[in-house]
């Protein structure tokens, strides 16, 4: 799938309730980006932003309150990194989650996203591991950016749908938690 | 980097029901263990632990309802005594869990259940905000960062003193959570924890001030730490100045330093990582001897000294 594409997952795939999103990036080399690396996901509200800090669920903050959002700490099959979503436990004030992966910045080793070899984002069916879609190499369009907002699972009407954004940020997760209002 | 099954840091604060992962036991980490008054104490007079209310600590079990009330047909009715009853099985209460582990007393001593509990919040302590600031004081010496603060970007602790201070060193003593005990501090000691890593969790620089930064993205590997300041000259230091701990949002946590008594020594602040959320608390406790003796009064006695400033590393 392209940036901007959209998929009705739903729709499309009756008796659907679970998604996994798999991250799926490569390093080359370089170890210290490998290592400061962080896929999260952003629940939002209908105004596009978190309710709270817990609506942030990374490897620090394993899951959302009511846990329809949940990081995997070992991810299986051949991901870096797993979220699993549970879309009926979702809560109906959540409009979409956005996931996310950034450069945990300290000052003196400085990494971009532009260092990757590959990143990709995949959706999988939660019963079976199936791998549904996924997204076109993102890597190449980096550059400087530390963060990008991979893709997002939105509502829409009474499905769930798939997009992919593919959109950078040079600011890294400060410009993140500005757009998506995560209380840092 | 997903972290090998075998060597993982324990998460006892996320004791989920999983169907997609390995289960792993849960195991609580000394220092909630000790801040929860169930570990062992620090050698030293007062008590370091911040004041969280002990009961809150334990949220990995539901509030636990009372034994089910023997042969009433109402089994939520909770106005009755409890009387600690047969319970009879009749009622919709779910009885999986024995009786005699129902009274809160008791369960808190018990391993915790893996049971569905609600994802509550473990403080009920002061918090801080983006751009905001906060006085650490003794009537109120903690702040409690949220998850997102304590595992996001960095956090910077900075010693803001004049020259008027005297030659003021800042360094902090850790444990990790593979139970390594080490120092780190920029004069004449290791900047690096743990030393010789391609990636610290804890470096500690000069600026116009010394300070020591703490890698939030591996705060699952950090258990705790305590900053202490000293003298390079080993003349006591006339205390002033401030410590501040900025996180990677813009908030500040201010601790000033003048109501220290005259010493060489000081264990300014302690940071504890409890259910991965950083506990920062003030210390303000002037130490007699050096950093070897402030480290052991806080418990970091698995250190070995090659004298009284710097660890054998």
């Amino acid at each position: 799938m392209k940036r901007g594409a959209n998929v009705a997952l739903t729709r499309e795939i009756p008796g659907l309730t679970g998604l996994v999103l798999g991250m799926r990036w490569s390093t080359g080399a370089e170890r210290v980006l490998e290592e400061s690396l962080v896929f999260a996901a952003i629940l939002c509200g209908a105004d596009g932003r978190a309710r709270s800090d817990q609506d942030f669920v990374f490897f620090n903050q394993l899951s959302s309150p009511e846990r329809s959002v949940q990081q995997l700490e070992e991810a299986l099959g051949g991901d870096q990194e797993q979220i699993e979503v549970d879309l009926a436990a979702v809560p109906a004030a959540v409009d979409r989650i956005v996931v996310v992966l950034y450069v945990n910045e300290i000052p003196a080793q400085r990494r971009t996203l532009g260092q990757l070899r590959s990143c990709v984002i995949r959706v999988l069916d939660g019963r079976d591991n199936r791998e549904l879609v996924r997204s076109e190499e993102l890597a190449s369009a980096f550059s400087a950016e530390t963060a990008v907002a991979l893709g997002e699972v939105y509502r829409h009407g009474g499905d769930w749908k798939f997009k992919v954004l593919g959109q950078g940020y040079s600011k890294g997760i400060a410009g993140i938690a500005a757009d998506y209002g995560i209380p840092l | 980097m997903i972290p090998d099954p075998a060597t993982a840091p324990p998460r006892p604060d996320l004791p989920f029901l999983r169907h997609r992962a390995k289960p792993r036991p849960p195991a609580p980490t000394p220092a909630a263990q000790f801040v929860a008054g169930r570990g062992p104490h620090p050698p030293h007079g007062h008590h370091p632990a911040p004041p969280a209310p002990a009961p809150s600590l334990d949220l990995s079990r539901p509030a636990a309802p009372a034994p089910a009330p023997a042969p009433a047909s109402s089994s939520l009715d909770l106005s009755r005594p409890a009387t600690p009853a047969v319970p009879v099985t009749t009622g919709s209460l779910d009885l999986s869990d024995p009786p005699a582990a129902a009274p809160p007393a008791t369960g808190r001593a018990t391993a915790p259940a893996r049971a569905a509990a609600p994802a509550l919040r473990v403080h009920r302590d002061r918090r801080v905000a983006a751009g905001q600031q906060q006085l650490l004081t003794v009537t109120t010496p903690t702040v409690t960062l949220t998850r997102v603060q304590s595992g996001v970007g960095h956090l910077e602790i900075e010693a803001v003193c004049s020259p008027e201070v005297g030659d003021l060193r800042l360094g902090a003593v850790y444990q990790l959570a593979t139970g390594e005990n080490s120092t780190v501090q920029y004069a004449g000691g290791e900047r690096f924890a743990p030393a010789k890593a391609r990636r610290p969790v804890l470096l500690a620089g000069r600026d116009a001030y010394e300070h020591l930064s703490i890698d939030l993205r591996q705060v699952r590997r950090l258990e705790r730490l305590a900053v202490y300041a000293f003298s390079e000259s080993r003349t006591p230091l006339t205390w002033g100045g401030t410590l501040v701990a900025t996180t990677f949002g813009g908030a500040r946590i201010e601790l000033p330093l003048e109501s220290l008594y005259e010493g060489t020594v000081a264990v300014l602040m302690s940071i504890y990582v409890l259910d991965g959320e950083l506990v920062i608390r003030a210390e303000m406790e002037t130490i007699t001897g050096d950093v070897r003796e402030a480290a052991r009064a806080y418990g970091y006695d698995r250190i070995t000294w090659r004298d009284d400033r710097h660890p054998v590393d």
